[in-house]
Formats: C-alpha cells, sequence, structure tokens
C-alpha cells in the first residue's frame, strides 16, 4: 500500500509545533537492554499461549488523551480522561505522571479498562480547573523499561477556532479480503477554509485496543479527503486532524480534532492473520548516529484445527521493513531497512538514529498471510 | 438391495456405493460403505434437477439433523454443492413398515401398541425439534434393530418455515391430510394424520382410503371415516382423534404420546418412556437385508480351515489397487488361480462358497467380484489389500507380462529383466502378504532369472539371500509346506493387526482397554501397527473412561471432589457408584422424581437434589434427609469446598446459602442477575456471580457485603484452601488476589479464558474451563495441560486428582474421564522460559538459555549440572559430536564463545566483524569445522571456522539460515530458511534452493545417519524427504487425517529407521521412514514450540526440549513402551477379555 502525502502544505516549523498535539506513537524514556526482565514484576510471569512463546516486554502500546485539545472553561471544571494501550503488562497498571507548563506535577491513577488478547487498556482522569496553566502539558507513562510521553494543549476557547471531521466513512462497509476500501470524509471549520490541510487516518483491528497510523492524506479545496486502501482485516477506521497552531500569520489556527470511529466489515478469505508482538527499539534516547536496536517477532495464525492455545505461530523467513517519519514530517516513502524474521519469528535489526521520530515496522503480507497492522515506537536523537 | 444401474455412481465423497436401495421422486438411495467399512444410505439428488431441489434437499439435510437420532437415521454427512447433491446417514438394518407388512401381514395387538407408541415417540421428538415431516407413510418407517425410525425428511420443512409459507400440495397422496389435499396450510397436525393412516396400515395391512385413482381418494380422505374396526381400544379411540378431519381436532404428538403411554407431565420422560416401548418393536427375523460384509462374512466362515487360508490369495486377484484407496474390480479366469496349492477343486470349492452369498459374479469360466463396493464394505478384504496394496500393484504388472509372455508363444523377449525383474523378484521373496504366485506367473519368473543368470547380470541385481529365499517361492511344494508352517504366524500378523485397530478404535470410548490392546498387538507379532498403536497408547491423554451404571434418559449426576465417586439420583433413588471399581457403594431410595439438578459435596456425605418445586439435601452416611425440605426452586447449586455450607440461586433470581446439617437459611439476598454463587473453605464468605461479569463479596456470619478486590470483575471466581487466596477470571486471564492484604498476589494464568475454574483440595493446582478445553495449572501459573473436550455436555465437573497428576471430568451420559497431566512422556521443567536450546548427540546433555543464564544439563538424569556458564546469553548453541565443546554463539557484541564441558571453561572467544549476532551453529561430523551462520537482520553467508585454530576457514557462497546440518560423512551442508541450499564440502558448488520453493522456507532439517537422505520439515506441509546425491525428493511425511503442526525440529533415529517431527504447537510424533507413515498419534507434550528433539543412546528413548522450558521423554524401545503402556494401564487384559477381544488367537500374557 503506497502511503499518499500531502505536498507542501505546512512549512516544516509549523509541523514541529503540530506533533506537540497529538503523537501516536511511543517514547522510550528509559534505555539499556532487555536482558533483566524481572524489574518491578516479580517472578509471576510464565509461559504465554497463543504461540507467542515467551512473553512480550512489557511496553505502552499507545496512549491518547480526550479531548484534545483541553479547552478551559472559566465557569467550570473540564474532565479529562487519559488512555493507554499496554501489551506484555502481566497485569500490572502503568505509572503516569502529568505535569503542566508551569511545573505542576500529579500522579495519574491508572484503572483497566479493557483487555483483548494482546493488549490491556488503562484510564486515568484528571479534572483541570479554571486556573490551569495554559500551554502544553505533558502525561508521561511507564512501564517496565517502556515509557511513553504525551503532549497535548490545555488552551482558552478563543485560542483557536474549532474544526471538526464530518461525515467520516468507509465504502463499501463490506468487502472481501484484499479488496479496496475508500476511507472518506471532510474537514469543516467555521470561519476558514479546511483546504490542503493534513489528516492521518488510522485504524483499529477488531481484537485490538491500540490504533495503528496507516495512511496520511491531503483535504480539497472544500476540505474533503478520501483514500483508497487495500483492506485486510475487519476493523475500525478514524480519521485524525492535528489541528494549526497558534499564531501562525495570515490564518485563523484551528483546533485539532477526530472522527468518529467507522467500522469496516471485511469478509476472511484463505489468508492467515499476523501480528507483531513485542516491538521495540531501544535505547529511545540515543546520542546522533550511534545504533538503535529494533527487536519484536511476527506471528500469525495458524490453519485449519489448531489445538487449544496455539492459535498464533511464528512466521519464519518473512521480510519485515522499517519506515522512519521525522519529527513533524512525513513517513520515508520508501522503507530504510529491512529484515527477515528468524524461524522463531523474530527480528532484530540495528539502525543508525540521526533525528528524532517515530519508526514503525511494517509487514505486508506474503505467502498467505495479511498484512499486519504496523506498530510505531519513538526515538530522540540527543 | 438391488444392483446398481448403469449410469449410476460407483464412488461419491468417500463413499462406495453398493447397490440401491429405493428410489423416490427427489431421487435414489444407495446402500454405501464409508473409508472403515461403516455401512450407510446415500441420498443423491438427480442430476437433472434445478436449484429449487436442491434447496430442498438442504432443507432435508438440516431438517433432519435437527431432530433427537434415536428416531431417525442419523445424518452423518452432506454434501450439497457437488455436481450430484447427496446426504449421508446411518444405515438402518430393517425393512420399512410396508415391507414386514407385506411379508408378515398386518401388526396386531401388543405388537401394533408398541409400533404406533414407536411413531408416535419419534413424531413426538421430530415436532419438539420443531420440524414437520409432512410425509410420513409405511415406506418412511424403517423397523430397525432397536425400534422404529421415520426417515426421509424430502419435504419436512421447520415450522418457522411453515408459518411463512403457504404449503402447495406435497407427500405421498394415500397418508395425506384433509388440509394438504386441500392446498392449504400444513402444520405438525399433518404428520398426526398420518400417523393415524400409518397406524391404520400397519393393522389392515391396506391404505386407510382407496379407490379408483386420485380423484376418489382425495374423496374419501376429505369425506370418508377410515375403517378402524381391526384396532382395539385404546388405540383406536387415538386413530380416530389423529384422524379427525379438522386439524384443530387431532391431538399433539405429545398429548398422543401421553395417551399412549400415559402417566407423567414430561415430555423428556414421555419420550425416554416411549422409546423404551418402541425398542421391542424389532423387525422380523431375517428381514433385514444383511450388510456386504456379512454376506462375504458368512461365505468365508462357511469354508473350512485350509479353504479360509487361502481365501485372501483367490479375492485379491480379483481387485487392481488403485492409488490412494480407490481399489477397482477385475475379472479374471479361473485359469489364473492355480498355484499349485490351489487346485481346481479347491478354487470352485472357495469361489461357489463366496458366489451362493452373491459376494463373487460368474460367467462362464470369468469370475469376478459382484460388489465393487466389497473391498471397502468388508473390513478383512480391506486389509488383505492394504497390507499387500504395494505388492499387488507390482504383482498386477507380473500377472499381465506372464499373461503376455504366454500368449506370444513364451518368448525370451517378452521376459522381465532388469529393474522390472528385480522388484518382482525381491517382492515374491519377501515382500508378499496374502497373494501367491500362480503356476504362470511362477514359470515366468524362473524363465527370467533363468535368461537373466544366462546374460550374467543376476549377481549384480539379486542379492544371494533374495536369491535363496526365491528358490522357496518359486518351488510350489515347498511353499505348500511352509503356508502351513508360517499360517500360524500369519494369523498372528493378521490378529496383531486387527487388535491394533482395535485399539485405536477404543482411544476415546475405552482409553483403558485400548492401552492393553495395544500391548497385546505388539505381543502378538512385532508389526508396526502395533508398534504405532503402543506410542498411540502413551499419547493419549485419556486414562480412562468409566461408564455409569444403567440409568435412564432422566438420571442427573454429580462427581465427588476427588473424581471417584459419582453420586446418581435417577428414579427416586440415588445411588453412590464407585467410578474405578465400576459398582455401587450405597443407594438412597425415595429421592424424588423429576430431578432437575443434584450437587455432591467434596467429601461425598451430603447430596443435594434439586426437584420441580424443592430442594433436599441427603446426608449419606445416615442415608437420611438432612434438615427439613428446601422450598426452593433451584436454577443452581453447590456446595462450599468444606460440604457445610450449600450455595443456592432460585428461579426468582435470589441467591442463598444455607446450613447444610441444620437445614437453616444463612443468607437470602435478591439479585435478578445472580449466575452462581461461590464460597470459601471456611464457609464463612460468600462470592455471588452476576452477569455482566461482576461479582461481590459477602460475609456469611455477618451477613455484610464486603469490598471486592480489582474492580468486582470476573467471569467466574474460586476461593482458595488457605483462606486467604480468591482466584478471579476475568478476561483472557486468572488471577490471584489475597483476601486479608487486599493485594495481588503471584502467578498468573494466562490466557486460560476460564469460565468456570477450582482450586486442587492442597491449593496447588487450578483447573480451567472455557468452554471447548479444560485446563491445569500449577497455582503458580505454570500451565501443565490443555486438553480440548469432545464431549462437554457434563461439563464444568472437572476435579484434579492427587498431586495434580490426573484430571477427571463428567461426560454427558454419565460417564467418568480421567486423564493422565503427564501422558506417556516424562516431563521434567528446566526453566520458565527458553532462548535457545542444544542437545549433544547423544542426548546425553543439554545446553540450555534460560531468559537469565545458559546452563548444562544431564539430559537422562533430569539434573542441572553444576551454576550457570559465565557466558553472554547465548542466540545460538552446539554441541562437538563428541560433546566435549560446546559453541555458543551471541550478540552484543557478535562473538563466538567454545567452551570445554566438562571442566566448564571458556577455550576460545572469536569476535564477528560486521555482522549482529549468530542466528545459527553447527559442527562436522569429525568436530574440526564449525559452521556460522551470521546474521544483520538477514542471514549473511556460512562461515566455517577451524576449531583448532580458532580461525575463519570459509566463507560460503550463501547465505545461511537458523537451521543447518552436515551430511554425516562431512561431505555437505544443508542450510534451512527461506532460501534454503545444499553446499558441497570442501567448496563444492552450491545448489540454491534445492528443497523447493515453499511459503516459511525450511524450518528444520536433518541428514540420516547414512548420509543418504536429507529431511526438511515445513510448515504446514510435512516433512519431505531427499535423496542426498541426486537431490530427489524420495518422499513425503504428512499424516493420514488431521493437520500437520509446522515442523521445527527434526531427529533421526541412530538406525535410521525413525524420524521424529516437532512442532510449533508443540507436539511430537515418531515416523516410520521407510513406510512414510506415522507411528501413533502426536504426543502434546509441550505448551509451546518444540526447540530441540534428540534420541538418546541405542535409540531407545527421545527427548524434546520446547520453549516452554520443558524436557520431555518418550520410550521409542517398544519393550520399554509396552511397560510404559502396563504401568500407565495399572491392570493388564484377562484370559476372559482376550477370548472376547481377540478370537482367533490364544491368550497371551499381556502386562
Amino acid at each position: 500500500m503506497a502511503t499518499p502525502h500531502p505536498r507542501g502544505v505546512l512549512p516544516e516549523g509549523v509541523l514541529i509545533v503540530l506533533r506537540l498535539l497529538l503523537l501516536l506513537g511511543l517514547a522510550h524514556l528509559t534505555g539499556g537492554r532487555g536482558g533483566d526482565r524481572s524489574g518491578g514484576r516479580g517472578g509471576d510471569r510464565t509461559d504465554r499461549l497463543d504461540g507467542r512463546d515467551r512473553p512480550d516486554p512489557p511496553a505502552v502500546e499507545y496512549a491518547e488523551v480526550t479531548p484534545d485539545p483541553v479547552v478551559l472553561d472559566p465557569d467550570a471544571r473540564v474532565p479529562v480522561r487519559i488512555d493507554v494501550v499496554t501489551g506484555g503488562s502481566g497485569g500490572e497498571p502503568p505509572r503516569g505522571v502529568l505535569s503542566g507548563p508551569d511545573g505542576w506535577r500529579t500522579e495519574l491513577d491508572f484503572h483497566r479498562a479493557a483487555e483483548s488478547p494482546f493488549e490491556e487498556g488503562w484510564r486515568a482522569e484528571h479534572v483541570f480547573s479554571p486556573r490551569a496553566a495554559r500551554g502544553i502539558w505533558r502525561a508521561t507513562m511507564t512501564l517496565g523499561e517502556s515509557a511513553h510521553e504525551l503532549e497535548f494543549s490545555v488552551e482558552d476557547a478563543e485560542e483557536r477556532d474549532p474544526a471538526a471531521i464530518v461525515d467520516f466513512r468507509v465504502s463499501p462497509e463490506q468487502v472481501e479480503e484484499d479488496a479496496p476500501i475508500t476511507l472518506s470524509g471532510a474537514l469543516k471549520a467555521e470561519r476558514v477554509r479546511p483546504e490542503k490541510h493534513r489528516i492521518v487516518l488510522s485504524f483499529r483491528q477488531e481484537d485490538a485496543l491500540s490504533w495503528s497510523e496507516i495512511a496520511e492524506i491531503g483535504t480539497d479545496e472544500s476540505g474533503e479527503f478520501a483514500v483508497t486502501l487495500d483492506a485486510w482485516e475487519p476493523g475500525w477506521w478514524r480519521a485524525d486532524y492535528l489541528g494549526t497552531p497558534r499564531g501562525s500569520d495570515g490564518y485563523r489556527a484551528l483546533r485539532s480534532t477526530r472522527s468518529e470511529a467507522a467500522y469496516s466489515m471485511v469478509r476472511s478469505g484463505p489468508k492467515m492473520r499476523s501480528r507483531f508482538s513485542g516491538y521495540n527499539a531501544l535505547p529511545s534516547v540515543a546520542g546522533s548516529g550511534k545504533l538503535v536496536k529494533h527487536t519484536g517477532k511476527l506471528i500469525h495464525e495458524t490453519p485449519l484445527d489448531p489445538p487449544p492455545g496455539v492459535e498464533w505461530v511464528a512466521a519464519p523467513s518473512r521480510e519485515v521493513t522499517f519506515w522512519f517519519k521525522p519529527s513533524g514530517g512525513s513517513w520515508s516513502s520508501a522503507p530504510v531497512a529491512r529484515a527477515t524474521t528468524t524461524n522463531n519469528g523474530s527480528f532484530t535489526k540495528k539502525l543508525t538514529a540521526a533525528r528524532s521520530g517515530e519508526w514503525q515496522v511494517r509487514y505486508s503480507g506474503q505467502s498467505g498471510d495479511l498484512k499486519a497492522a504496523p506498530k510505531t515506537r519513538q526515538v530522540k536523537v540527543r | 438391495m438391488a444392483a446398481l444401474a448403469p449410469g449410476d455412481p460407483r464412488r461419491l465423497g468417500d463413499y462406495w456405493l453398493a447397490g440401491r436401495l429405493g428410489e423416490g421422486g427427489q431421487g435414489v438411495v444407495y446402500e454405501a460403505y464409508d473409508a472403515t467399512g461403516r455401512r450407510v444410505a446415500v441420498k443423491v439428488l438427480r442430476a437433472d434437477d434445478g436449484a429449487g431441489m436442491r434447496a430442498r434437499f438442504a432443507k432435508e439435510a438440516a431438517a433432519a439433523r435437527k431432530v433427537s437420532p434415536f428416531c431417525t437415521a442419523r445424518v452423518i454427512e452432506a454434501d450439497l454443492d457437488a455436481a450430484l447433491p447427496y446426504i449421508v446417514s446411518e444405515y438402518v438394518g430393517g425393512p420399512s413398515l410396508r415391507q414386514a407388512v407385506e411379508r408378515d401381514g398386518p401388526y396386531e395387538e401388543d405388537r401394533l401398541y408398541r409400533l404406533a407408541t414407536g411413531v408416535a415417540t419419534a413424531l413426538a421428538a421430530i415436532h419438539q425439534a420443531s420440524v414437520i415431516h409432512r410425509d410420513l407413510k409405511p415406506d418412511n418407517v424403517l423397523i430397525g434393530p432397536d425400534g422404529p425410525r421415520v426417515i426421509d425428511f424430502g419435504i419436512a420443512r421447520t415450522r418457522e418455515m411453515s408459518l411463512t409459507t403457504t404449503g402447495h400440495v406435497a407427500g405421498t397422496p394415500a397418508f395425506m391430510a384433509p388440509e394438504s389435499v386441500l392446498g392449504q396450510r400444513a402444520g405438525p397436525a399433518v404428520d398426526i394424520w398420518a400417523w393415524g393412516a400409518v397406524t391404520a396400515f400397519a393393522a389392515t395391512g391396506r391404505e386407510p382410503f382407496g379407490g379408483d385413482g386420485i380423484a376418489s381418494l382425495f374423496h374419501g380422505i376429505l369425506g370418508a371415516e377410515p375403517d378402524l374396526s381391526m384396532i382395539e381400544e385404546p388405540l383406536r379411540g387415538l386413530v380416530a382423534a389423529a384422524m379427525a378431519k379438522d386439524p384443530r381436532d387431532r391431538p399433539t404428538a405429545r398429548s398422543l404420546l401421553l395417551g399412549l403411554v400415559g402417566g407423567r407431565n414430561e415430555l423428556a420422560l414421555l419420550l425416554a418412556a416411549g422409546t423404551r416401548t418402541a425398542e421391542l418393536v424389532r423387525p422380523p427375523a431375517g428381514t433385514s437385508p444383511p450388510s456386504l460384509a456379512a454376506l462375504a462374512e458368512d461365505a468365508y466362515s462357511g469354508l473350512g480351515p485350509a479353504d479360509r487360508a487361502l481365501v485372501p490369495r483367490i479375492l485379491l486377484r480379483m481387485v487392481t489397487p488403485g492409488e490412494g484407496e480407490d481399489d477397482l474390480p477385475r475379472k479374471i479366469h479361473t485359469g489364473e488361480l492355480l498355484d499349485g496349492v490351489v487346485g481346481p477343486a479347491t478354487a470352485e470349492r472357495v469361489l461357489s462358497g463366496f458366489a451362493r452369498m452373491d459376494v463373487v459374479a460368474r460367467e462362464g469360466d470369468a469370475v469376478s467380484l459382484a460388489n465393487a463396493a466389497l473391498p471397502r464394505a468388508w473390513p478383512r478384504m480391506r486389509e488383505w489389500i492394504d497390507a499387500d496394496r504395494d505388492g499387488l500393484r507390482i504383482h498386477r504388472q507380473l500377472g499381465d507380462a506372464a499373461g503376455m509372455w504366454d500368449r506370444h508363444g513364451r518368448r525370451p523377449g517378452d521376459l522381465y529383466q532388469g529393474t522390472a525383474l528385480e522388484t518382482a523378484v525381491a517382492w515374491a521373496a519377501t515382500g508378499r502378504q496374502h497373494v501367491t504366485l500362480n503356476l504362470l506367473e511362477s514359470a515366468f519368473l524362473d524363465a527370467s532369472l533363468a535368461l537373466g543368470r544366462v546374460r550374467g547380470r543376476r549377481r549384480r541385481q539379486l542379492t544371494g539371500a533374495l536369491s535363496a529365499l526365491l528358490v522357496l517361492v518359486l518351488a510350489s511344494a515347498v511353499v505348500a509346506v511352509v503356508q502351513g508352517a508360517a499360517a500360524a504366524r500369519q494369523r498372528d500378523v493378521a490378529a496383531a493387526r486387527q487388535t491394533a485397530a482395535r485399539a485405536d478404535s477404543l482411544r476415546s470410548a475405552d482409553p483403558a482397554r485400548a492401552m492393553l490392546l495395544s500391548v497385546a498387538a505388539w505381543r502378538l507379532a512385532p508389526v508396526s501397527e502395533a508398534r504405532a498403536a503402543l506410542y498411540s497408547s502413551l499419547a493419549q491423554r485419556e486414562h480412562s473412561v468409566s461408564p455409569p451404571p444403567k440409568v435412564t434418559a432422566e438420571a442427573r449426576f454429580g462427581l465427588s471432589g476427588d473424581g471417584r465417586t459419582l453420586a446418581v439420583v435417577d428414579q427416586d433413588r440415588a445411588v453412590l457408584w464407585d467410578v474405578a471399581a465400576g459398582r455401587e457403594r450405597g443407594a438412597v431410595s425415595g429421592v424424588g422424581r423429576a430431578v432437575r439438578d443434584v450437587a455432591l459435596s467434596r467429601d461425598g456425605r451430603w447430596l443435594a437434589v434439586a426437584g420441580e418445586r424443592s430442594v433436599r439435601v441427603w446426608d449419606l452416611v445416615s442415608r437420611r434427609p438432612a434438615g427439613s425440605e428446601i422450598g426452593q426452586v433451584a436454577r443452581w447449586l453447590d456446595f462450599s469446598p468444606s460440604g457445610r455450607s450449600l450455595g443456592l440461586v432460585t428461579e426468582g433470581g435470589r441467591w442463598q446459602v444455607w446450613d447444610t446439617a441444620e437445614g437453616t437459611r444463612m443468607v437470602d439476598r435478591a439479585d435478578a442477575g445472580v449466575e452462581a454463587v461461590a464460597m470459601s473453605y471456611d464457609d464463612r464468605l460468600a462470592a455471588p456471580m452476576l452477569d455482566g461479569d461482576r461479582f461481590e463479596l459477602w460475609d456469611v456470619t455477618t451477613g455484610r457485603r464486603l469490598p471486592v478486590p480489582g474492580e468486582g470483575r470476573a467471569v467466574w471466581v474460586a476461593f482458595g484452601p488457605d483462606r486467604r487466596t480468591l482466584a478471579v477470571s476475568a478476561g483472557a486471564d486468572v488471577v490471584f488476589w489475597d483476601l486479608p492484604e487486599r493485594a495481588r498476589r503471584g502467578g498468573r494464568l494466562e490466557g486460560a479464558g476460564a469460565v468456570w475454574l477450582a482450586f486442587s483440595a492442597d491449593g496447588r493446582f487450578v483447573v480451567t474451563y472455557d468452554k471447548r478445553s479444560v485446563g491445569l495449572w500449577s497455582a503458580e501459573g505454570v500451565s501443565l495441560l490443555r486438553y480440548p473436550l469432545g464431549d462437554t455436555s457434563g461439563m464444568p465437573s472437572a476435579r484434579i486428582g492427587a498431586d495434580g497428576r490426573t484430571l477427571s471430568y463428567l461426560l454427558g451420559g454419565g460417564a467418568v474421564a480421567v486423564l493422565d497431566v503427564d501422558a506417556g512422556a516424562h516431563s521434567l521443567r528446566l526453566a520458565p522460559e527458553i532462548q535457545t536450546v542444544a542437545f549433544s548427540r547423544d542426548a546425553r546433555l543439554a545446553a540450555v538459555q534460560t531468559g537469565t543464564s545458559l546452563e548444562l544439563w544431564d539430559v537422562a538424569g533430569g539434573r542441572r549440572l553444576g551454576p550457570p556458564l559465565a557466558s553472554p546469553a547465548a542466540t545460538a548453541l552446539a554441541f562437538s559430536p563428541d560433546g566435549r565443546v560446546l559453541a555458543v554463539g551471541a550478540e552484543d557484541p557478535p562473538v563466538l564463545t567454545l567452551w570445554d564441558v566438562s571442566r566448564r571453561v571458556r577455550l576460545a572467544a572469536l569476535p564477528l566483524a560486521d555482522v549482529n549476532w549468530v542466528g545459527g551453529l553447527a559442527f562436522s561430523p569429525d568436530g574440526r569445522t564449525l559452521a556460522v551462520s551470521p546474521s544483520s537482520g538477514s542471514p549473511e553467508p556460512v562461515q566455517l571456522w577451524d576449531v583448532a585454530r580458532r580461525t575463519r576457514s570459509d566463507v560460503l557462497a550463501h547465505d545461511g539460515g537458523d537451521v543447518m546440518a552436515f551430511r554425516p560423512d562431512g561431505g555437505a551442508l544443508a542450510v534451512g530458511g527461506l532460501a534454503n541450499a545444499l553446499v558441497a564440502l570442501p567448496r563444492g558448488p552450491v545448489w540454491d534452493r534445492p528443497f523447493g520453493p515453499s511459503d516459511d522456507g525450511v524450518r528444520s532439517v536433518a541428514f540420516s545417519p547414512d548420509s543418504r537422505t536429507v529431511a526438511t520439515g515445513f510448515s504446514k506441509l510435512g516433512v519431505d524427504l531427499w535423496d542426498a546425491t541426486t537431490r530427489r525428493r524420495t518422499g513425503r511425511l504428512a499424516p493420514l487425517q488431521g493437520r500437520l503442526d509446522d515442523v521445527v525440529a527434526l531427529a533421526f533415529s541412530p538406525d535410521g529407521r525413525f524420524l521424529a517431527t516437532g512442532g510449533a504447537s508443540g507436539s511430537v510424533r515418531v515416523w516410520d521412514v521407510a513406510a512414510r507413515l506415522p507411528l501413533g498419534q502426536p504426543y502434546t507434550a509441550h505448551t509451546g514450540q518444540v526447540t530441540a528433539l534428540a534420541f538418546g543412546a541405542g535409540g531407545r528413548d527421545l527427548y524434546s526440549l520446547g520453549w516452554d522450558g520443558t524436557l520431555q521423554r518418550y520410550p521409542v524401545d517398544p519393550g520399554r513402551a509396552a511397560a510404559a503402556v502396563c504401568a500407565r494401564a495399572g491392570a493388564t487384559l484377562s484370559e476372559d477379555e482376550w477370548r472376547r477381544l481377540i478370537p482367533e488367537v490364544s491368550y497371551r500374557k499381556v502386562c
């Protein structure tokens, strides 16, 4: 699948700021090797079924804050929800710290909110008072060695104009495996022509909790957008608009917004579903030019009549590709590197860290496998 | 049975058609046999019928499937998309009611009453399944050996359909109800009418309304009263009511049945009573057409013992073996049968015996099988063919060649030579089972050999031993003598095969007997089938299935905490049943009828019986009721672990806790969503489980609600015997809470998906049930067993035996199944998880990289050798062939280290430049060279290292892979992976992908010890065997049925006869390499991927290591396997059982 890219939409500097508004990635603030697995979780983890021969390393897979931005109300307190998806957590909640631009800090108390075969969902709530500091707030979640940073804007209503994505839909609603689907919608704003803005399309498999960024597309002069992709699994699609920053000259600034999720029914065919498990890119903070080690595992469903507990087995000798999106930029148009999975489905690739940004591992499917939803991790370069 | 007509199919799907049973509007019904010889009925839709008929045909299959099988012919299979759509159903051995009446006259008095009851029972069951038959008539009632069965749902409709569709005229006119004649909507009442008409037909031998033509018939149906004077009351009244003109005046099937059997007001009881009555409706003696197998068996047993021994060689000549199992009949001339032992008189005796039974057909001098399905239908013949299948092909060619040689004047040019001669002689001398050479074939082979001698080629073509044996074969007189001496051995071999097959057929129904039969088969003759059965006996999880005492359909069952005692409540009586001994241990009468549910306390002392209106607790020691009757209608009930309390969920949506002995109520709370109640071991706490996957916690003594741990989310909870722990199943996992500490404690049953769970009495184990399989876990969270259940109707009822070694559970009919947790394989847990492993060559040592350290293990002793090696984490491991050196590949930094195993010191550390880590390692057979497959994300070219000099000696022109193997003679290296290769050494050519392109590449690779064969394991495809020199594929190992695991590990036995395969899902199995067949069922020993396999010294044991961290041992030597099976069975086969099960051969000691 080719990822469409907007052209010449916004200056790079603007996008760097935009990045602060919503990130679908993961930042590892702590480095180090995965050799010591015992950290904080005791010896209670055992062999995991489903063909994942050993437990995935604990990681924050995905996080989002709702609403984003947080628009303060001078007369009322505004509740905010922070949803985090973890993998390999062994039932342990992530730890979270919320910090404001004024140096104010508080611990986030995560409660288990959802569960899927591969992930656990956690939720923390925070209430912003009318006096809360305006600016970029930061929620930092840690789990084992893994950490994830989420930044969002807390602002007054008059600061930016509201925007909305309307009529977001997937058509046809029901397709066969590998058949094309078109995702379309329109970005609306009251006082601005929402023309040539970037929309990010994300997908969540039916049995997953985290969203994976799949494609980017620009809106046309009337704010509409449409992109055609190949469907591979039933699940939910969503469109995100990242907003425009405050103070950009000549434009009215727009708030970020997110569409309703649209369900895409994909009838399963002869191909097997595949998944990444336990993807990591470490160290997540690296010196410029240093090597970052990307490890993980690719598994796929086993056909016919599997014994209980082994519906998923290693996908060996598969080519996985690595893609990079520099902070505020777009995904590379070609893979940065490739690796082949071993007999155990695992892959390891050392790649040079030149710039901060997000790394994605993708598998486009081969020999009877469907593609896997990509996994994203963030690497910061000092 | 009528013969097949020209144009009839000979085979449909997996069924061989033998003849026509009948023909109707929709199609033809055939008698047929499946691959196992089971007799079935196959109904085939007419080829020229359109989509409408096809849809109706589909409805027939669906309707018949909805109905209880006892009253109809069970549908086995339906292929509605085939060019000729067909439905396969159970063969009901018996005539139709019409045939029975035609042959033996009308039914009278009791026989008529029982028949009417049987058909009414069937109708009640059909209507209960919301199906309307709509074509009930004497032709559709079969008088089976266990009562009448209603068949042919050709125009049946489910009741929902009949409400939305107006009926069109369907049915057989004489038995049509008035409303059907009028074209009105046909409800269930049309079947009631037809029941009356069928009963009248049975009583009179005539259709109830006659006349000249259809108009007169319809006039009678609509207006005339049937003559029922031949029927006595009370049946007459019921038939008259059933044939009321207005459908609204007819009784329902249920009230009809009620009128027939009287009494109680419960349909299940009625059906049970009706079935019992109907069972007495037996087909008249001799009216059931015997199966082909029975005919053939009759002819066979009618022969003298000497003639019987000659049957195989005679009948096998009438078969041309096809590919697979598609054997074709062959017409022969009687002269072809003469072989020096079979003379014309013998041939005549045997043939006429079979011809009398219509098993063989004779036309003048020619003779052939009368029915092409015979080889499928007659198990004995199938065994003969299967035993000789390959040989029969050689024999057919030999026979044809000999015939041509004879017809052409016996010219030398038509004789066999070269490979054909060698093959034929090898087969004739050693490979034959049942087939013999006839005089012509012997002469042909003799002449061919003589010519060969003249040509001087024979020395190269035949071994001395073979030609010596051939002398015996060709001298007919000697053959006769050998025949006599070998008869006993042949008989034993045949009996061994048969016994092994019987063992395999009993695996799930009677696993204990299956084990003993497999040993018996091996004791009879060491044939590979017996060996396979032995291995299957070790692999089977099922230890025993013990049937309950004889009960009625309304019996209810409860299992004690140790699974050893079964409470059976039936017909007002409660029986305590000793499961293992199969005998009654005590009984209590007066416990009530119409029992909804029962519960037995874990100690077997208390029994709670839930009736229609109340619950009563019985003290099984004093055999008296405990306390007074509990006036509650229970939806669910169970005792607390101690048995001192009884938890109830009432129909009214209340949950209650009662004191068992006192009969006093301790808690009574309303909650419409309550589904069950868990109670603590000290009877202090109760946890009601509510819909929406929630639970609450209550103190029973104070009646207060307590805060719940977590968020109160659970599908099921169970209290631990330590009185602190609460196991909570929510989502995919089960977690444990320490209640006093209000904190999570260690341990987690990952992926258990439990909808029910329970602790063992000592708290060390937990059993879970996920609606599909039962799981056993250590309380620390180690998965010990995950077993898919074939029958879940008695669940949840799993009980953990002593030491967590067994699991018992109830099957639907009250039988108790026992599973062995460590079936067959001896299991040892080395680590919670394994990163990479290697066995030394004879499996003496194992090197294991766990999550934290690199350890050496004594495999046979099952103990760790000293502390971990001071090595960085290994990514690949290999032992030198002598087991003295261990090579360790590592990453970060990429380095290769060599270790002296006995002194545990590092001999060398060799850095690898320009790569990231080592993916695979293999030592050459002489131990001097180490093949290293480095990787930088993808495999890099293979490096060869000189072990003594510690230098890299070569880099091969091909990428490596995780799996590599040297040829035992050192002349080649095989590399697995997607880009597999065979590299000739030293510096020889590289063959790229000689093992074929495949989706996932070569997952595992091994050379046979003689260097001649390479085995490659694949995902989904099984194992390919290749000629190591020519690189041609010589065979494929794949299971005959079921799926094959991705083959990720391979090992040849030291003698090369066996190949062990290990799968991605943790299964291990052994194959007979020459026969290309699996030896028995796979062991499902690991809960994750198998990582390494190795045979022990002498090939007596096989070892496997899995990602789950366990080491398993399997006895391969059949003597040891038999001993292990005997130990497992814990019993032997008595002389009586032997006589019953293996009547062909006199008793031998089994265990």
